[in-house]
């Protein structure tokens, strides 16, 4: 049975996609869709957390979400037209709702005063309206005591229905009359979930007994969404022979649950006028779940751990199927026809299963695109700025971890696209742009691989300003000669921050490097592109998942290592190679009329090297996310292949340019070389050097 | 004595934490000895000709010797990573933690899994000799004349059938495996 933890999880979840419903539908109302399913859904999404908030008698947001519905009211019943103004109140409100919503999830007070102006502000609006509709907190909502005994707590996916209980009692004669209540019994119970105690207390004694009288009467829990006319047909042919008594469950109606059964008759709560949806609303007690299904498509909850254990069993058998390969080809069998085939299929399989297990990871972008929405409003309005989000793409699946972890970096870059990016409405119209900036997430599939776009059509990168900044800082040289491109990476470097003031939005010290960071922690790239006078476009592409990878395994220092192959750009021999050498014995080679420093993998790394000769080794350029590039020397090229990502950290800690381990088809384990860090390794001065060095 | 055990998974419950005592016995007042403790069950190894026990609560399973995958910059201890059953082990020669020479590679040595805290770590011994229980008074702290390394890896000393075994502080195995990493 779920404890009121559980059930206290399953509100905040559900307020969440509520929560979205609502932001959805004002979005909807303010372009102009003003019909009245979309206000409908707007007043279910408030009236459903105001019900669920009640269970848990919170208080602050059943108070704010009743006058919230109130207004709402007013818009479904027509006595107040969505006017902008309206609409405006609306969105805030909203705002302040999910910031309750946040409050009370994290059990964190909120400022009283903040809580009593936002209440003020809708009631001072509500009573300005063309009505005057009460807006007096009349509901009073009853907490629900003794969360185990709920009805709702035995089946919190199962929300719509209510709860009957049915004593039926069969005369004495319905058998003889040809009546059989197991069939009566049986059709009840498809109705819904059902619960039935025989009473035995008319049997009369062994001797008094009449095999053809019929003795027995039940007490039956119904839990059902049909109607009760519906229950009623099903006695309909035994009326006549027996006495039926339906009503409302007693334990409900002494605490109904109001989040999930929002519509039930409430006795023990004084109905209010304007909060109380009529009883007879067709399909009502679904209109919960309505809010959600009409937004987007029923989605499964599925708990993560569960989940991954089901990736990580799907990667072993990716691994077992290589072993296998392995096995086979050292001792070739009889018919190696036969074998191939079998294991053609066996990988088919492995591959099937492990996509399949990394589908319930995958998740639409829609949500935490969604909440963009509101970052650029908020961050519109303290700018002194108006822009509007547009998003493409946001049906594009990707991992679970991968959304999370996206969430702050596309938070920081939706501000700084706002507080950065689009320029102040008076400079738009003077550049003779509309006053209203547009900031753009575009999402897509590309080659294995996801692909966002925030871009701006703001001023873009003023180019002189980023310079003299970092120079100011002590970034670059003051005699660096930067192309445009340079320049704009420049937004990257750590401690670089355009802001002059510390602005509540951005500039806050965390700059576009805490940005990239989080995007390269979590195996992608960003890049920066900009046109003065156009705009700002950054590039994000990420793996759509955590779990498996495309590696090159490589052998260095006597060592399978793994390279990922996304960061390779090309492979040389060492002959063909022009090599040269600088004085305190580092190595570069020149590639193109390009020079690049040579890096031996086992040195870095500090492995026992046991030197293949030099002209046998294998030169792998790789590049990083700022661009730059780097040649490693390995001592041979193994194989192409897609590999199981498996954590070093769980067991034992990180190891500087690693960045984690896997299994190779004999079992035995390779370690994942993290090319960036790598260099990082080595050299204190990391990043920096590499970049003027690239620079000069 | 020399049967080294191939493999052998012992019926433990795989994610027990080691008993809390596991910790410190050494940190036992005399008055808290002289009460009578329940005896502990120890699992007793050697590693260059020293015999060493660990409490056998926190042992998962004891598994034949495999070739460990080098890690970089790592402690001079740490053997490497070797693959169990799909998660990815640390392997740690006890003989070097200890300051000794490093155990030397060889078939018939074997790896005791054991589960310290959250993490699973491998213990690379030359042979596991026998299971004995020993109650909390035949427990004695670590002579001050003795090493530092070892100070810092043993929490105290069993007697044992003309034996003395070191009990094995696997808690003080892992920080300093942090700091390397």
């Amino acid at each position: 049975m779920a404890s009121s933890t559980d059930l206290r999880a399953i509100f905040f979840e559900e307020a969440e996609e509520l929560l979205t419903a609502l932001d959805e539908g004002l979005r909807a109302l303010a372009r102009g869709q003003t019909d009245g399913e979309v206000i409908n859904a707007v007043f279910r999404a408030v009236h459903s957390i105001k019900g669920g908030a009640a269970a848990f008698a919170l208080h602050d947001l059943v108070a704010y979400a009743h006058s919230f519905e109130s207004l709402l009211d007013e818009l479904r019943t027509g006595a107040r037209l969505p006017q902008p103004d309206c609409i405006a109140t609306l969105v805030e409100a909203a705002d302040h709702l999910a910031d309750l919503v946040t409050c009370e999830r994290s059990g964190t007070p909120l400022d009283p005063d903040q809580i009593r102006h936002a209440l003020d502000l809708l009631k001072a609006f509500g009573e300005a309206g063309p009505s005057q509709v009460r807006i007096e907190l009349a509901f009073d909502p009853v907490p629900l005591a003794p969360f185990e005994a709920l009805p709702l707590a035995d089946m919190p996916s199962a929300t719509s229905g209510r709860r009957l209980r049915i004593h039926f009692r069969p005369h004495a004669d319905a058998f003889r009359a040809g009546h059989d209540p197991t069939l009566i019994l049986r059709d009840l119970a498809a109705f819904g979930e059902m619960d039935s105690a025989l009473d035995l207390s008319a049997l009369p004694s062994p001797e008094a007994f009449d095999p053809t009288s019929s003795y027995l009467s039940w007490m039956i829990t119904l839990h059902t969404d049909r109607s009760e006319a519906d229950i009623r047909a099903i006695f309909d042919f035994i009326a006549f022979h027996a006495d039926l008594d339906l009503q409302p469950d007693p334990a409900e109606t002494s605490a109904p649950p109001p989040a999930i059964v929002p519509d039930l008759p409430r006795s023990a709560a004084p109905t209010p006028p304007p909060a109380a949806p009529p009883p007879s609303r067709p399909a009502a007690p679904e209109s919960a779940r309505d809010v959600t299904t009409a937004a987007q498509k029923p989605t499964l909850r599925v708990d993560v751990e569960r989940v991954d254990r089901l990736v990580n069993v799907a990667g072993e058998l990716v691994i077992h199927n290589a072993m296998l390969t392995d096995a086979i080809n050292r001792h070739p069998a009889a018919d190696p026809h036969e074998l191939a085939r079998s294991l053609d299929q066996l990988r088919q399989l492995s591959r099937m299963i492990q996509d399949s297990a990394m589908a319930i990871r995958a998740q639409p972008l829609k949500p935490l695109f969604d909440r963009m929405h509101r970052i650029l409003r908020e961050a519109a309005s303290i700018a002194g700025k108006k822009a509007r989000l547009e998003i493409v793409g946001e049906s594009t699946e990707v991992d679970r971890t991968i959304i999370e972890r996206l969430a702050d970096p596309l938070t920081h870059m939706v501000r700084n696209a706002v507080d950065h990016g689009i320029e102040s409405p008076d400079r738009r119209r003077a550049a003779g742009k509309p006053e209203t900036g547009t900031v753009r997430i575009e999402a897509q599939h590309r080659s294995g691989r996801i692909l966002i776009v925030i871009s701006d059509d703001g001023g873009g990168i003023d180019r002189a300003r980023v310079q003299q900044i970092a120079v100011d800082r002590g970034l670059i040289p003051p005699s660096a000669d930067l192309g445009p491109a340079d320049i704009d990476a420049l937004l990257f470097l750590p401690g670089f921050s355009t802001a002059t003031t510390v602005s509540s939005l951005s500039g806050r010290g965390v700059g576009m490097d805490v940005v990239r960071s989080a995007i390269l922690a979590l195996g992608g790239r960003i890049g920066i592109t900009s046109t003065p006078g156009e705009g700002t476009a950054l590039r994000i592409s990420l793996p759509l998942t955590l779990a498996v990878m495309d590696g090159m395994v490589v052998r260095a220092g006597g060592q399978p290592l793994v390279l990922p192959v996304s960061s390779i750009v090309e492979t040389l021999s060492f002959d063909g190679a022009a090599l040269h050498s600088l004085g305190d014995g580092g190595r570069l080679v020149e590639l193109r009329g390009q020079c690049l420093p040579i890096l031996s993998v086992a040195t870095a790394l500090g492995l026992t090297h046991c030197p293949a000769r030099p002209q046998d080794q294998v030169i792998i350029i790789v590049e990083r996310e700022d661009k730059s590039r780097l040649a490693l020397i390995v001592d041979e090229i193994d194989d192409q292949r897609q590999i199981v990502i498996k954590s070093l950290d769980e067991n034992y800690g990180h190891i500087p340019g690693i960045a984690a381990a896997t299994v190779l088809g004999d079992g035995s384990v390779a370690l994942i070389i993290d090319p960036a860090e790598l260099v990082q390794a080595r050299s204190s001065r990391a990043g920096l050097s590499s970049f003027s060095a690239a620079a000069e | 004595m020399q049967t080294a055990l191939p493999t052998t998974a012992l019926p433990i419950a795989a994610a027990q934490p080691p008993l809390p005592e596991t910790t410190s016995p050494s940190e036992h007042t005399p008055g808290e000895t002289a009460r009578p403790a329940k005896p502990r069950e120890f699992i007793a190894f050697r590693a260059q000709g020293q015999d060493f026990c660990i409490d056998i609560l926190a042992v998962r399973e004891i598994r034949g010797w495999t070739r460990a995958a080098a890690l970089p910059h790592a402690p001079h201890y740490v053997e490497g990573v070797i693959n169990l059953r799909g998660a990815i082990v640390p392997i740690f020669d006890l003989a070097a933690k200890l300051g000794l020479p490093r155990i030397p590679e060889h078939d018939r040595n074997v790896i005791i899994v054991t589960v310290i805290g959250k993490r699973v770590v491998g213990l690379l011994v030359e042979t596991v000799t026998d299971i004995f229980s020993a109650s909390a008074d035949a427990m004695h702290p670590v002579p001050d004349l003795a090493r530092e390394e070892a100070h810092a890896a043993l929490s105290g000393m069993i007697v044992e059938s003309g034996r003395l075994i070191r009990i094995v502080d696997l808690e003080a195995l892992l920080p300093s495996t942090v700091e390397g990493g």
